[in-house]
């Protein structure tokens, strides 16, 4: 592989990773905090990208799409949790793992419903279309930005979760939940905010990928499942790890597809395996 | 008796040929190979091949690339992404940095991963270069230009149909199928209508007998005309019909695959995956 290919798939592979933090992350917080691992958030992802893609069908442009559809979703997903995770609590880890694989199933099958089978797709702002050049490599806007972007976001949450007080009542809570109720926090409360958040970052995931990809009804099992090997990776619950994780992914995408073409597919599991088998824990073992 | 409307490996039409299999849509030869000659003369003699990495994919880059080199052309590059990749990145750098530079880019990806492929290879600015792409199998459908928008707009594939064609049976099958189902046709559904008919044909010639032997022998005489214009089953049952290159177009403001070249009758030797595959009934 010349210099010049080994930058360019470093590159692109830095930007699938990137595309994927938003998912990894926010899968991670939620674990982190509540426990949960939350099967349907390939599917809060997915209707964030159908209610992006209908609300530019409906003369909105991309950015009013990226503020609304993640609003929309982060409302649903305080009644998901309010409605069916909040009677979970405290019982057996594998209910609320079935629950959420339901939950999949029911929103999985509403999008078929109201959007149909066919493969959908959200145009790009004119600004972002297009390639632009970096350092001799031809690059698209549009990639720039999702790195750019999620980069921010990222180091955003970040700073909310180790400098700020909601951050460090989260990050309490993931130790000891009780000892924090019993500071006259109402963990309820952070549930559900949490769970509120996670899901609108999967839904401006969704957004944002359903600019760079198709939109299809499949679409959530691809992206719950990369989730959940970032995370898996990374650390489980852990918010730095979870960034690792997409990275790894995302890296392990690129230069797989250029290295053993044949098994593309099968490299990012084949990292997955290697790091637990070294680090069962995942890389990071913190929020 | 099997009427395969959507079954396309070529095999059926050689070594796993039988009397009683009908394969009355397309198979993955009849839609790709023919169009080779037409590639080489318009598009460009280095290219780079993409297909999905299965049987369907590798075989249409397969015959591809035999047609090239017979020709003389130059292969610049191959890629094989698997089945139902998203994210086409690495294989886009591979044709970035391809040397020569190719002239077009063709193969076969599912029509979903062509959604992506499409848009992405526009981001990457392939489009703009100038290089087009072609793929077999009709997959510029109208389902996938909805979707991939306007980075579709003026790639190729190769196909036995397509709405525009101004014959009778065409336009009487489009206006009838769109007033009872509420839906745009797509090749699919044609092919669907055109196997339907095969059934219909063989029970009235038969005069409803359904009889396996007679019902066999009446549909491998039929000819029609239908909504793709003439079609026949070859000695091996595997159907004859008109084969087009399509070039994506803007039609009232709409992304429309246009027929810009009839290719004539076209059908699937039995030796198409190979030598000593002839079909023996």
């Amino acid at each position: 592989m010349s210099v010049d290919l080994f930058f360019t798939n470093l590159l692109y592979g830095l930007t699938i990773g990137s595309a994927l933090i938003l998912i990894a992350s926010s899968l991670s917080i939620i674990f982190g905090v509540m426990g949960v691992v939350n099967f349907a958030h390939g599917s809060l992802a997915m209707l964030g990208a159908y209610l992006g893609y209908s609300l530019i069908l409906w003369k909105m442009n991309f950015w009013v799409a990226l503020i609304i559809s993640p609003l929309v979703v982060g409302a649903l997903a305080m009644a998901i949790e309010g409605f069916t995770l909040r009677p979970l609590y405290g019982k057996d880890p594998l209910l609320q793992f079935f629950l959420t694989y339901g939950l999949a199933m029911i929103i999985g099958n509403l999008v078929l419903y109201f959007w149909g089978s066919d493969p959908h797709g959200i145009d790009k702002p004119i600004l972002l279309q297009g390639p632009t050049s970096i350092a001799g490599i031809i690059y698209p806007k549009f990639r720039l930005f999702v790195f750019i972007f999620s980069a921010v976001l990222a180091i955003v949450l970040w700073l909310f979760i180790t400098r700020t007080t909601w951050g460090i009542i989260l990050r309490a809570g993931i130790h000891n939940r009780e000892l924090v109720g019993a500071f006259g926090i109402n963990m309820s409360t952070v549930y559900t905010l949490v769970f509120a958040l996670g899901s609108a970052l999967a839904a401006i995931a969704g957004v944002i990928l359903g600019a760079m990809r198709n939109i299809n009804p499949a679409m959530d099992l691809d992206l719950v499942t990369s989730g959940l090997i970032a995370v898996v990776i990374g650390g489980l619950g852990s918010f730095r790890g979870a960034v690792l994780g997409a990275f790894v992914i995302g890296l392990s995408e690129s230069f797989g597809a250029q290295l053993w073409p044949g098994f593309s597919k099968f490299t990012v599991y084949i990292v997955m395996v290697a790091i637990l088998l070294w680090r069962p824990e995942g890389l990071i073992k913190e929020v | 008796m099997l009427l395969l409307v959507y079954g396309g490996n070529p095999k059926i039409a050689g070594e796993n040929c039988s009397r009683y299999t009908f394969q009355c849509g397309h198979t993955t030869y009849s839609v790709s190979a023919p169009g080779v000659s037409w590639m080489f003369d318009n598009l460009g003699k280095d290219i780079f091949l993409i297909g999905s990495d299965y049987s369907s994919g590798r075989d249409i880059c397969g015959w591809f690339k035999e047609g090239y080199l017979k020709r003389g052309g130059t292969i610049v590059g191959e890629a094989y992404p698997p089945i139902g990749t998203s994210e086409f990145a690495p294989y886009l750098s591979q044709i970035q940095h391809a040397k020569p530079r190719p002239k077009l880019v063709a193969g076969f990806l599912l029509p979903v991963d062509t959604i992506d492929f499409t848009k992405q290879y526009a981001e990457f600015g392939l489009k703009k270069e100038g290089i087009p792409i072609i793929f077999a199998l009709g997959v510029y459908n109208l389902a996938c230009l909805k979707a991939a928008g306007d980075p579709a707009e003026g790639m190729y594939d190769i196909i036995h149909w397509t709405p525009t064609l101004p014959h009778k049976e065409n336009v009487e099958f489009m206006e009838g199928f769109e007033k009872f189902a509420k839906m745009e046709v797509e090749d699919a559904v044609v092919l669907g209508y055109e196997a339907g008919t095969c059934i219909t044909y063989g029970l009235d010639q038969t005069g409803g007998d359904p009889n396996n032997e007679k019902l066999v022998d009446a549909i491998a005489k039929r000819q029609w005309v239908g909504p793709r214009g003439k079609c026949s089953f070859g000695p091996n049952h595997s159907v004859m019909h008109t084969t087009y290159i399509r070039q994506v177009k803007r039609v009232k403001g709409k992304l429309a695959p246009m027929a810009i070249k009839d290719l004539g009758l076209q059908t699937t030797p039995g030796d198409a995956t190979g030598p000593g595959g002839q079909c023996k009934m």
